[in-house]
C-alpha cells in the first residue's frame, strides 16, 4: 500500500491560534514516527516561518499542518504549500475589526471555489466576546465578506487549544471531502 | 405584568393539502424575529393546517402579537382561546413544532400543552372545538384505514414532495456543526435535493432522525424547503437513484482518520487522557 500524506494549510493573521492549532493536533497524534528526514520535522518550513507539525495516523498515512502568515507579503509561503491541498483553514481572530482585504487576498490566492478545495473559516478567541449577539454581528461581516468572494464556507468558532475543538474540526474537513465525489453530484441541477 | 396567550388559526394553503407549507415557516420566522426582540416566548403548533400559537410575555408586547396574528395574511379563522395572567413563563424561548400522527414524542409534548392551557381555556364556538381537538387528540385515532395510513405517513414524512437546499452554511451562534450535520449539511450546500433521494442514501438509521436535523436547520433558518408541484416526478427520479451504484468507498485516509478521531474520543470518556 502506498504511503498517504495530505496537507492541511492554516492562514491566519498574527495571534489568530495558528501555531497553537498545529501544536494541539500534532500532540494528539495517536502514531508516533521518528523524523528521519529533515521533510519530516519540517525543518525546511520552520526555517523560513512556516509552523509545520503532522498528525500520523498510521505508519503511511499523516496529515501534514502548515501554519502560514496571514498577509499577502508571505505569498511565497502560501506557494510552498498550495499544490494538492487536502484543506483550508482560514483561522479568523475574533475581535472588533474584521481584516477584510487579508482575508479576500488569502481567498484570492488560493481560490477554493476554482479548485475544489475544501475550505473552513475558524473564528478563535470567540470565548472573549461579550456575548453572542457580539459574535453574530462579527459573523454577519465575516459572512458578507465571504459573499463578495464568492465563496460559501462554514463558519465555525474554534479554540485552538482544546481538543475536541481541533478534533471537530478535523471531522468537518473530512465531510468536505465527500463533496469532491459526491453522490448527488450527478444530479446537482436537478431544478 | 406577564401574560400568557393561546391562538388558534388555520393556515391557508394554495391548495389545502396536508403537507406543511413554505407558508407555516415564512409565519413562522416572522413570528421568530419579532418575538426574539420583544423578549416573548412560547411555542408554535403546526398539525395539517391547523396553527396553536401560546406566547407568553409582557401583557403590551402580547396585545400587539395578537394584533400582528390578525393581520396575517397566510392564515384565517384566529381565535383566542386562552388569554391569562401568569407567575412566570412556562417556556424558556420560542420554537415550533410540526407535529406528526404516531408519534410519541409529539404526544407527550402536546400532553403538556395541553395541561397548562387547561385551566384558562375558552373555547368559544364549534371551529375552535373542532381544531383543537384534532389537535391535541391527533395521536389518539383509532385503527387506521388503509386510506388514513397513507395519510399519516404523509405526517411523518413532513419534506417528503418537497425539494431541500441550503443556501449557505449555518451560523455557528445558531447552529454548532456536530457529526450528523456534518454528514448532511455538504449535501445541500448550494444545491437542490429531492427530500426522497436524500432518504435513499440511507445516511441516517431511521429517517425520523434525517427530518429532526432537517427541522433544526429549518429553525436555524439554514433550509430552503420548496414544495414541489408534481411529485410523481420526484419519486420516478428517486426510485432510478436507488438502483445506482452506492457512493464509492471511503478512502483509507479517511477511514484512518475517523478511526482515530472515534478512538481519541472514546479514550477521553474512559479517563485515561
Ligand atoms: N482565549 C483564547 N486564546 C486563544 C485562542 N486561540 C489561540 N489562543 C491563544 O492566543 C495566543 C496566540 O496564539 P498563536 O497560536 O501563537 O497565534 P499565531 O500567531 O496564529 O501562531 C496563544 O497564547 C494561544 O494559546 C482562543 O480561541 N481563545
Ligand atoms: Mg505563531
Amino acid at each position: 500500500m502506498s504511503r498517504i500524506y495530505h496537507k492541511l494549510a492554516i492562514v491566519g493573521e498574527v495571534g489568530a491560534g495558528k501555531t497553537q492549532l498545529v501544536h494541539t493536533i500534532s500532540e494528539i497524534s495517536p502514531f508516533v514516527t521518528e523524523a528521519k528526514s529533515s521533510v519530516d520535522i519540517g525543518k525546511e518550513y520552520t526555517t523560513v516561518g512556516i509552523d509545520y507539525g503532522r498528525l500520523s495516523l498510521d505508519s503511511d498515512i499523516a496529515l501534514g499542518l502548515y501554519g502560514l502568515p496571514g498577509q499577502k507579503r508571505f505569498q511565497l509561503l502560501w506557494d510552498m504549500v498550495k499544490q494538492g491541498l487536502w484543506g483550508l483553514l482560514v483561522l479568523v481572530k475574533y475581535n472588533d475589526e474584521l481584516n477584510v482585504s487579508a482575508l479576500n487576498d488569502v481567498l484570492n490566492h488560493f481560490d477554493p471555489m476554482k479548485n475544489q478545495l475544501p475550505l473552513v473559516i475558524g473564528l478563535t478567541h470567540s470565548d472573549l466576546a461579550a456575548d453572542e449577539d457580539q459574535i453574530d454581528l462579527f459573523v454577519d461581516i465575516l459572512h458578507y465578506a465571504l459573499e463578495q468572494n464568492g465563496v460559501t464556507a462554514p463558519i465555525v468558532c474554534l479554540d485552538p487549544r482544546e481538543v475536541e475543538s481541533s478534533l471537530l474540526l478535523l471531522q468537518l474537513f473530512d465531510s468536505l471531502q465527500d463533496t469532491v465525489h459526491d453522490p448527488m453530484e450527478a444530479h446537482r441541477d436537478v431544478i | 405584568m406577564l401574560k400568557r396567550i393561546a391562538c388558534l388559526s388555520s393556515i391557508d394553503g394554495p391548495d389545502n393539502n396536508n403537507r406543511y407549507s413554505e407558508q407555516v415557516f415564512n409565519t413562522f420566522d416572522t413570528a421568530r424575529v419579532y418575538n426574539k426582540e420583544h423578549d416573548i416566548v412560547g411555542v408554535f403548533l403546526v398539525f395539517k393546517n391547523i396553527l396553536l400559537q401560546v406566547a407568553e410575555g409582557e401583557a403590551n408586547e402580547l396585545a400587539k402579537v395578537i394584533y400582528r396574528i390578525n393581520r396575517d395574511p397566510r392564515i384565517s379563522d384566529v381565535s383566542i382561546i386562552v388569554n391569562e395572567h401568569i407567575e412566570k413563563p412556562a417556556f424558556s424561548r420560542w420554537s415550533i413544532k410540526l407535529l406528526s400522527e404516531n408519534c410519541d414524542a409529539h404526544a407527550q409534548h402536546l400532553k403538556k400543552i395541553e395541561n397548562l392551557l387547561k385551566g384558562g381555556l375558552n373555547l368559544s364556538g364549534a371551529i375552535d372545538s373542532i381544531r383543537y381537538h384534532k389537535l391535541f387528540n391527533m395521536g389518539e385515532t383509532s385503527a387506521p384505514t388503509s386510506k388514513q395510513q397513507i395519510d399519516s405517513h404523509e405526517q411523518s414524512a413532513p419534506f417528503r414532495d418537497t425539494v431541500l437546499s441550503m443556501p449557505s452554511w449555518p451560523r455557528p451562534t445558531q447552529l454548532r456543526l456536530d457529526a450528523a450535520l456534518m454528514k448532511l449539511c455538504p449535501l445541500l450546500i448550494k444545491k437542490h435535493v429531492p427530500y426522497q433521494r436524500l432518504v435513499s442514501l440511507n445516511l441516517f438509521a431511521h429517517e425520523q432522525e434525517l427530518t429532526e436535523l432537517l427541522h433544526r436547520l429549518q429553525q436555524a433558518r439554514a433550509l430552503e424547503v420548496i414544495a414541489v408541484a408534481e411529485p410523481d416526478n420526484l419519486r420516478i427520479l428517486s426510485s432510478q437513484r436507488e438502483n445506482k451504484a452506492p457512493a464509492p468507498a471511503r478512502g483509507r485516509f479517511s477511514q484512518a482518520l475517523r478511526s482515530f478521531i472515534s478512538n481519541h474520543r472514546a479514550k477521553g470518556i474512559a479517563g485515561h487522557e
